[in-house]
């Protein structure tokens, strides 16, 4: 039997490791994860599953009697909240809901009692959880503080209060991606399809969403919603790896999903241009979430290359740079030793999406770090039939780039493959234009309507912070004229005011310190980290902020 | 692979017009409100690969119980719904059995702009964020430098404030541990520290850092201890510090022996900084104590000196040259002057066209038709030799330092020796540049090695 303690903090590893920073952490607890967490600690779960032994670690902690004691768990502990197991469970029983089941207050709290073996008392809250006489619900101080210990540790949270009846429940269902019930559906799609292709995630997603008639109307409610589009992507990506993992069979009645880790490694593109014009691009391996892979070998052309890690989420470029062949038709090379993953692949696109370093946006490199943020300038490297949709997109006022709108750059002489520079996204309506490639309007179209920037100053890039006197500039990117921005320091609030959106702000830091930069508009919200620290306080390469 | 940028490419398909269908809906009753119709039409669109003749919708502005949408249709010839649209059936959906109009339900932008909105605006109608054209910015090689005379004097305050931003720079290099030239130079105009080039061969020539053969790159080298000398009678050691450091290393290196910083003339780099400990402390317990706060430090050697061939044969060839791109001109013994390139041996600089900024430079070797990239001082320093000119040192036996001329600087790395025997950059005098604390054997073997003319003085 596993301890609460381990539980919580294999849980907070496991959503916050190899994840780089500034992404948006789901607590997205369901059997699989649960599965994963268990199977590394090389121990049976003593007769019961992996999900039944977290759920009477966090019983036997939690339920005194026929309440449960939030008390017991609302510290932090050696950096780590205790708390997120509990709140984990909560998202559990919003994952276990079925697929027709209308979620309210009721329904909610009759699944939570019957994973936590709460009998039921006449009423919808079990004691211990019920309504404050100031209103609150008690677990909503855990989800508030579990969103600032995210931020304060350089993520975007995203568990966020609903409204009406569904208010204080809407934090455990905002954190859910795939429900059981999904993930059968998925399965079935991939077996009638037959895919068996090594798509990445968006690519997937894309085909996914092509038969959005066959998916379950959760389904349908995730493939919407923009906001949780690149996780959405990811779990289906996940079921989809652990589908081929298991021989890419059809499910049948009584039919469970082997969990396991998945067994391809995959890689973007890093770009590099010198002085003479010459642009290059490399392998870029992702790392897998919440999964530490070490001393593994990238077998190309012959030739054996470490991989080594870059930064958080990423390992750095390997090898020689790319040839037109390898990123037109895509490749899978071989990863030694093949005990944990069996293959590096370059997935087969035809466009890449290049932003600039997130940590370092001066650095002239680009790479596939991800989606481009609202205002961000981006490279869009593609196969010459694309360039006909980009057109059509930048008619429509959605993206803009660099030149006219015949302007693109050859690469790989005589190969058709070309860049266009210097894009933008423009706009938030992207629903009521057709294009030949949906991958590229998926890829493209934003996920938020609220975005925080910092440019200028000087930033450290391995410790994410700024030198205090030389701080950043303040960029709200949204697609309202105005913005609330608030500025605090230990709750205590050293600026606020409306102001224009889409301007660089400066803002007086007095000292040192994490700064919370909150900005809102319109009933959407985003809020980022500001570190400044003091010369004295930043240290060689390998070694953390002093202070 | 080069960039290479295609304007007007022909377009594959026959040139097509763009023209409207319009329709009535209801948002009530059987009808769909407009995010519903939008993402009716689009499966259907794309359901029967439509896009290409199909490439948006626009919708009524504000759209209350009754409501039009217009099609957008591609077609050679306005009104003509192409063939894929027809033989799809596309039409046939219910969605579109009330037509806007029963005149041809032909429609131009112009015509329904006012009710669909005022500009190229798809379906409703927010603030879109506004194109930030960032500033071009012509790309250079860190190695391609321009002739500076800037050696006035300067003021001990200016000399203090300087230096003290270099060591900032030095402490974020440390903390960064590598990166592009792109972004060292950015970081130098944060700290208004002019011509990062020159900042970056300082760097190099004090050991901080390596950099990679164009120069794009860089690597902060790790903490590192270089023995210059044994005090006889104490037994004391002074070392001199290079590579990374913060301050909270200099803080722990403290305890291990007393710590002197010295300002490097000009200001021109960070400190230079010397350890002095007892004989007491061995280098292998200082090491371990340091291991233990998380530190490592290296004891280095002196750079050796390798010999003109060793050199020459290490600079690396470059290939595909666009002299075409570039103004050239050609270095004449004194200065760079117009040219057409003509396969000559000699050192090359290529300028923008428009700006007159040096780009790159490379030496070019008419002997075995090839380009090296180098340091641009190491290249000239070919250039005069191929010029039949002969450099020669002047050493100073009493007070141990070493001249050059100005206009005869030793290549990189042979600078760096030179450098590294004091830790200390060179000062000017009357056209010369003076190396301090330099033994007379290594004088004389880089005379040798180069083939330098020696005097003594």
């Amino acid at each position: 039997m596993s301890t609460y303690s381990e539980w919580n903090n294999s849980i907070i590893e496991y959503f916050i490791s190899r994840t780089p920073m500034g992404s948006k952490i789901y607590l997205s607890l369901n059997d699989d994860v649960l599965e994963l967490i268990g199977n590394s600690w090389e121990i049976e779960p003593s007769h019961q599953s992996w999900t039944q032994n977290f759920c009477e670690a966090v019983k036997n902690r939690v339920v005194m009697g026929d309440r449960i004691d939030l008390e017991s768990i609302s510290y932090v502990e050696n950096d780590y909240p205790k708390y997120v197991a509990f709140l984990g469970l909560m998202v559990l029983a919003a994952t276990q809901m079925a697929d027709d089941e209308e979620i309210n207050q009721t329904n909610y709290f009759r699944r939570l009692r019957e994973i936590i073996g709460l009998p039921l008392d006449g009423q919808t809250r079990p004691r211990g959880l019920r309504i404050t006489s100031e209103g609150e619900a008690p677990e909503v101080n855990l989800w508030k503080r579990w969103n600032q210990w995210l931020v304060k540790c350089g993520f975007t949270p995203t568990a966020e209060e609903g409204k009406g009846p569904s208010r204080y429940i809407n934090y455990p269902i905002s954190q859910t991606l795939l429900r059981n019930a999904d993930r059968d559906r998925l399965i079935e799609l991939f077996s009638e399809k037959q895919w068996r292709a090594y798509w990445d995630e968006q690519t997937l997603f894309t085909k996914v969403a092509n038969e959005y008639h066959k998916l379950s109307k959760h389904l349908k409610k995730l493939i919407d919603d923009r906001q949780r589009y690149e996780a959405v992507a990811e779990a289906i990506h996940n079921t989809y790896e652990q589908w081929l993992s298991n021989g890419s069979v059809k499910k049948q009645a009584g039919y469970r999903l082997g969990r396991q880790w998945k067994r391809q490694l995959y890689a973007g593109l890093y770009r590099t241009e010198d002085f003479l014009g010459n642009i290059e691009y490399y392998l870029h391996p992702k790392q897998q979430k919440g999964r530490l892979l070490n001393s593994l070998e990238i077998i190309r052309n012959g030739e054996t290359y470490p991989l080594k890690e870059d930064r958080v989420g990423w390992y750095l470029p390997v090898g020689t740079p790319l040839t037109a062949k390898e990123i037109s038709e895509g490749r899978v090379y071989s990863v030694n030793p093949n005990i944990q993953v069996n293959n590096l692949v370059l997935p087969n696109k035809d466009f890449w999406i290049l932003v600039p370093d997130p940590d370092n946006p001066a650095s002239g490199v680009y790479a596939s770090w991800g989606a481009p943020k609202l205002g961000e300038p981006f490279i869009i490297l593609f196969k010459d039939f694309i360039f006909s949709d980009l057109q059509r997109l930048r008619d429509e006022n959605l993206i803009q780039w660099e030149g006219d709108r015949e302007t693109k750059y050859e690469v790989f002489s005589g190969s058709n493959w070309y860049e266009i520079h210097n894009c933008q996204i423009l706009s938030q309506r992207w629903d009521a234009v057709f294009v030949q490639s949906p991958e590229l309007k998926n890829a493209l179209q934003p996920t938020t309507k609220l975005s925080i920037s910092c440019s200028g100053g000087l930033k450290i890039p391995k410790i994410n912070s700024w030198i205090k006197d030389y701080p950043p500039q303040i960029t709200v990117f949204a697609f309202h004229p105005t913005v609330e921005l608030n500025v605090s320091l230990s709750n205590t609030s050293i600026f606020k005011q409306s102001c224009p959106s889409n301007t660089a702000i400066r803002i007086e830091f007095p000292s040192s310190g994490n700064f919370l930069v909150q900005a809102s508009c319109q009933g959407q919200s985003a809020q980022r980290l500001v570190k400044l620290v003091d010369w004295e306080s930043i240290d060689l390469r390998s070694k953390e902020v002093i202070s | 692979m080069t960039k290479s940028m295609v304007i007007n490419q022909k377009n594959l398909r026959p040139k097509t017009v763009r023209w409207y269908m319009g329709f009535k809906q209801r948002t009530g009753g059987r009808g769909y409100n407009p995010s519903r119709l939008v993402e009716v039409i689009t499966n259907q669109v794309h359901r029967h690969n439509l896009s290409q003749y199909i490439p948006l919708l626009r919708i009524e502005k504000n759209p209350r119980g009754e409501y039009y949408f217009f099609l957008a249709i591609e077609s050679e010839v306005q009104g003509e719904i192409p063939r894929p649209i027809v033989d799809s059936k596309f039409l046939d959906l219910p969605l579109f059995n009330c037509a806007a109009t029963k005149k041809g339900n032909i429609f131009i932008l112009e015509e329904i702009k006012q009710m669909v909105g005022v500009s190229h605006e798809v379906y409703d109608y927010t603030n879109p964020i506004p194109y930030c054209s960032q500033p071009r910015t012509t790309p250079e090689s860190p190695l391609a430098l321009a002739e500076s005379t800037n050696i006035q004097d300067i003021d001990e305050k200016v000399i203090r404030k300087l230096s003290e931003r270099h060591e900032y720079l030095l402490y974020w290099l440390s903390a960064s541990g590598n990166g592009t030239w792109q972004s060292f130079k950015k970081i130098c105009e944060v700290l208004e520290l002019p011509e990062p080039k020159r900042i970056l061969r300082r760097l190099k020539l004090l050991g901080h850092l390596t950099i990679s053969e164009n120069g794009s790159k860089w690597d902060v080298k790790p903490p590192s201890l270089l023995l210059l000398q044994s005090d006889l009678g104490t037994g004391d050691r002074t070392y001199l510090l290079h590579g990374q450091r913060s301050h909270p290393f200099l803080n722990k290196l403290q305890e291990f022996g007393k710590i002197r910083k010295e300002l490097q003339p000009r200001g021109q780099s960070p400190y230079c900084i010397y350890l002095t400990v007892s004989d007491e402390i061995t280098p292998q317990n200082f090491q371990e104590k340091l291991k233990t706060y998380g530190y490592s430090i290296i004891l280095s050697n002196l750079p050796k000196i390798p010999s003109f061939h060793e050199w020459r044969n290490s600079l690396p060839r470059v290939q595909g040259v666009p002299t075409y791109k570039y103004k050239v001109k050609q270095f004449d013994g004194r200065e760079f002057v117009d040219c057409a390139f003509q396969n000559q041996t000699g050192f090359y600089q290529f300028y923008t066209q428009e700006d007159q900024k040096p780009v790159c430079s490379f030496f070019y070797d008419e002997s075995n038709d090839s380009w090296l990239q180098g340091d641009w001082y190491g290249l000239r320093f070919l250039a005069i030799l191929s010029m039949g000119i002969q450099p020669a040192i002047y050493y100073n036996k009493v007070q141990k330092t070493l001249s050059i001329l100005f206009s005869e600087r030793l290549p990189e790395v042979y600078e760096t020796c030179l450098v590294m025997q004091s830790g200390s950059l060179p000062t000017y005098a009357k056209g010369y540049l003076i190396y301090s604390h330099i033994p007379e054997e290594i004088a004389r073997e880089l005379s040798e090695n180069l083939e330098l003319e020696f005097f003594e003085e």
